[in-house]
């Protein structure tokens, strides 16, 4: 199922949807954001963006051959084989980006009963599913919203735990499973759920570009790209290597990022302005901003950067009324601008 | 899989040329044909893709609708795998066709589920295009019809002269004549020439700025938010160009762009949304007469309705006093494993476990044996009886599917229709925090239409409910019927609980059957349907919006005709 990886479209040539691009490389820097959801029309970019994600990062060094991706050096959250006297060698491999698709089943997902060995074997054991296969990577769940919702719940579950438990069809299994979720969906086709809408860390929405000039310079590119995947590529190899150091260096930096009083008061209040239940916001503004600053090479995260990822860390978390067509992103704003002057 | 007939006799006309373009940019992913049964659809893309076979390689593959994910993707072959006792992996059709083609029949009867393995695949590797045909009153899957390039409406074969007369006696090549015969696969040989002097030239053809910003222009005025077609559209703007011999892509082959790409993808082309919408429109204008009045958009009446409310609420829970949860035999969340009945997934573990003790307790066979089975290798047996056979019981949780019939026709007055609105808003709101579905039929003029199919997007279905226009004649019967079919199609796909919400007046005067008209017709006609109508939809409101005033129970007699609760508005 996961296929060798691809090179594809390269993030940096994506023209603008700035929001979902600095949503997405914020994920890249701390997996413990939460995850992205990105609500926008088809065919806007979406699936390109996260799959050229996985580029930037740097490579994960991988225990030969394990089905879970364990690193060979830590000694916590290594799955059972990998613990055993004889772990085999080192390999480097790309931060999996795997898809999840529609039809998938629980099984399919969380791993199930190895149906082969125990016909042929008659051994009991486990099958890895999507989220062994997903580890220290990206889970890409095209039309999140179309999925079916016990799904989302186990998929949301593992990944806050950071660990996947199978307690099914006699078999008892638990093995790491730190995924960053990356659902892409499009509002004209069904909302999902409010409860599960607010579990994902942050939600872009994206706009429609109107602006003639942009739209073909897209067109240009991928044209470009297609045409000739490896000499466009080669055009931007510079670039995304620069981008790529940039993540991994905000990766090393961010947890020594300091979030200032302030800045955490200002969200405390900013959520209470906005009338949200409960810490899950404040918790991803001070996460997402400190990410922020990692990436821009800072040590101190800034109200600057609380008000550049406040609307993507609130904005579907706010009450809302299902009739209201426009995007709830101004209303963040508004409280913002109200909390900044008074 | 081929029909014979040589892909040259159909290449003509917009739908040969759209497929002449695809073989001509290997990029392209693929072309949408749509339209009429009979109109020649899978003719000339079994014709295309056995000329390409034949003329450059590559392999093609059906997808048949009752295809299961096993197939497609492949996996272990159970059956060979306990035969032989190794691994067997079998290939599955998406494996079968890299490099090729898959051919996707009545696409909008195709399964999402396995419609999504197609799509990954062509936004990941890119290595599958896709020939696919579609009824043109159905709307496929939209995210495969969004990967697809080209939708070229097939309206019958007006543009193919002779177009039967050729099928039928090219359909049985034994018929052919030996020079008829050569005459083909000359043609068909020379096709394959002209494509392959194209797809050299295609990086040579100019694209303009100018000719960008007209595409961009017309993607923009047409309301067509993806930047991806706007990619689509040049590419297949530049092969039409290549196609044509042109050293530049001209105004002919922007126009080709915009027709196969651009217009069907745009708010103001077919999409579902607008289009049924715009034609009862105009069969309202048309229909002089009694119930003519200029069409009006009213606003809804935003108050609460808190009676309503309740009898909604009510009829939600007569429907769905189970509706909590719903055992479904082959979706959901795993809930247990049994034995006996039958289903459709196999608990494996189960079943091998009660196999065992079952062994265990007969003398005959121990348990597990290690044992050797005529024709195969050691190993430990387990027989596996039927009466140990577990299946899976897995639920899911089911919202209630909301049938919403709105009589838009010129007798609901102008406070009526805001009241109706105001009610179906309310609707929504509720039906978004529970999660339940909602499908909207609204009835003027000579038809009913249903201006949004099963979904849980309540913010379209508010935007389809502001524009509603009113004016024109009541065509109860018409809606009636629709409410049926929706009705029977919900239970032969997800099997939600159903429940209908009538707002009329009940005064029906258009029937369904053109051949007779007026208010006696039409009456006659609904108990005829409504007699059907009580079988299929178990659960109805019926909201009279004729007010009081007008001291008439056309809505009520409705009602008890459709076994409906009753509601004066």
């Amino acid at each position: 199922m996961s296929a060798p990886f691809q090179p594809g479209f390269p993030f940096a040539a994506i023209v603008g949807q700035e929001a979902m691009k600095e949503a997405l490389l914020l994920c890249a820097v701390d997996g413990k954001i939460g995850g992205v959801m990105i609500m926008g029309h088809r065919g806007t970019a979406k699936t390109t963006a996260v799959r050229a994600l996985a580029e930037l990062m740097p490579v994960l060094d991988v225990v030969d051959g394990c089905a879970f991706n364990c690193p060979p050096d830590a000694l916590a959250g290594l799955c059972a084989r990998c613990t055993g006297d004889d772990a085999p060698g080192c390999v480097q491999r790309r931060v999996p980006v795997i898809d999840l698709p529609l039809g998938a089943t629980e099984d399919r997902v969380a791993g199930t009963l190895d149906l082969e060995a125990a016909l042929l074997t008659g051994k009991k054991s486990f099958e890895p599913g999507l989220l062994a296969s997903a580890h220290r990577g990206f889970l890409y769940i095209d039309e999140v919203n179309l999925l079916e919702d016990h799904l989302v719940d186990l998929l949301l579950d593992v990944a806050a735990a950071g660990e996947n438990v199978v307690e099914r069809e006699s078999i008892s299994v638990r093995h790491p499973a730190r995924v960053v979720l990356v659902g892409t969906g499009n509002p004209e086709e069904g909302d999902l759920r409010p409860q599960l809408q607010d579990r994902f860390g942050l939600c872009a929405e994206i706009v429609t570009e109107a602006e003639p000039e942009r739209r073909s310079e897209i067109v240009r590119r991928r044209m470009a790209y297609e045409d000739d995947p490896k000499g466009f590529r080669a055009q931007w190899v510079e670039a995304t290597e620069e981008l790529g150091a940039r993540v991994a260096a905000a990766q090393s930096r961010v947890d020594g990022v300091v979030v200032p009083d302030g800045v955490l008061e200002t969200a405390s209040a900013l959520c209470a302005d906005l009338g949200l239940d409960g810490h899950r916001g404040e918790l991803t503004i001070a996460r997402a901003a400190r990410a922020r600053a990692a990436l821009q090479d800072r040590d101190t995260a800034s109200q600057d950067d609380l008000c550049s990822v406040a609307p993507a860390a609130l904005r579907h978390r706010l009450r809302k009324d299902p009739l209201e067509t426009r995007d709830l992103g101004h209303r963040i704003a508004d409280a913002l601008a109200r909390r900044l002057e008074g | 899989m081929t029909s014979g007939v040589p892909f040259s006799s159909v290449a003509e006309g917009l739908p040969g040329r759209a497929l002449l373009v695809l073989a001509v940019d290997r990029v392209l992913p693929g072309v949408l044909l749509t339209g009429p049964v009979g109109a020649g659809k899978s003719t000339r893309l079994t014709a295309f893709s056995a000329w390409l076979h034949a003329h450059e390689g590559g392999p093609v593959r059906g997808m048949p609708l009752s295809v299961d994910r096993d197939r497609i993707i492949g996996g272990v072959d159970l059956e060979r795998t306990l035969a032989e006792r190794r691994k067997v992996i079998s290939r599955g059709i998406l494996d079968e066709a890299t490099g090729g083609w898959v051919l996707v029949d009545n696409l909008h009867l195709a399964e999402p589920s396995n419609l999504v393995l197609l799509k990954q695949r062509i936004d990941s590797t890119g290595d599958i295009r896709v020939l696919a045909a579609s009824s043109a009153e159905e709307t496929p899957w939209p995210h495969l019809a969004d990967v697809l390039p080209m939708h070229v409406g097939v309206v019958g074969t007006d543009d193919l002269p002779d177009f039967w007369a050729r099928l039928v006696s090219l359909s049985e090549p034994g018929s052919w004549g030996s020079e008829e015969a050569s005459r083909w696969s000359d043609a068909d040989g020379a096709l394959a020439a002209t494509v392959q002097r194209a797809r050299a030239s295609l990086r040579d053809v100019a694209v303009s700025d100018q000719t960008r910003a007209r595409l961009i222009d017309s993607a923009l005025g047409l309301g067509v938010t993806s930047p991806r077609a706007d990619v689509y559209a040049l590419r297949v703007a530049r092969a039409h160009a290549a196609l044509c011999h042109e050293r530049a892509v001209g105004d002919e082959d922007v126009a080709f762009a915009i027709a196969t790409v651009l217009a069907p993808r745009g708010v103001s082309g077919p999409p579902p949304s607008t289009a049924p919408d715009q034609a009862s429109r105009d069969a309202g204008d048309r229909e002089g007469g009694r119930d003519r009045a200029p069409d009006q958009v009213f606003d809804p009446i935003p108050a609460a309705l808190p009676d309503l409310q309740s009898l909604i609420g009510r009829a939600r829970g007569a429907v769905s006093g189970r509706r909590a949860t719903r055992r479904a035999m082959d979706r959901g969340r795993h809930l247990r494993s049994r034995p006996g009945r039958r289903g459709r997934r196999l608990a494996v573990g189960e079943t091998l476990r009660r196999a065992a003790v079952r062994q265990a307790s007969e003398s005959i066979h121990p348990p597990i044996s290690r044992g050797k089975l005529p024709g195969r290798g050691d190993g430990p047996v387990v027989r596996v009886k039927r009466a140990d056979l577990c299946f899976r019981e897995l639920r899911s949780r089911a919202g209630t599917l909301f049938l919403v019939a709105v009589d838009a026709s010129g007798s609901m007055a102008w406070h009526r229709m805001q009241e109706a609105k105001g009610l179906v808003g309310a609707l929504l709101a509720d039906a978004y925090r529970r999660r339940d579905a909602l499908a909207l039929v609204t009835f003027r003029g000579e038809r009913a239409t249903c201006v949004l199919g099963p979904t849980s997007a309540l913010a379209r279905a508010r935007r389809e409910l502001e524009v509603l226009p009113t004016g024109g004649g009541t065509p109860l019967s018409s809606a009636l019927d629709k409410l049926i079919e929706l009705a029977r199609t919900e239970r032969h796909k997800r099997a939600r609980p159903v429940c209908a919400i009538v707002l009329t007046d009940g005064r029906a005067n258009v029937p369904l059957d053109p051949t007779t008209s007026g208010r006696a017709a039409a009456s006659l006609e609904l108990e005829r349907i409504a007699a059907r109508y009580r079988v299929h939809v178990p659960m109805t409101l019926v909201v009279d919006t004729s007010g009081l005033a007008a001291g008439r129970d056309d809505a009520k007699r409705l009602a008890s005709m459709l076994g409906a609760s009753f509601h004066r508005l």
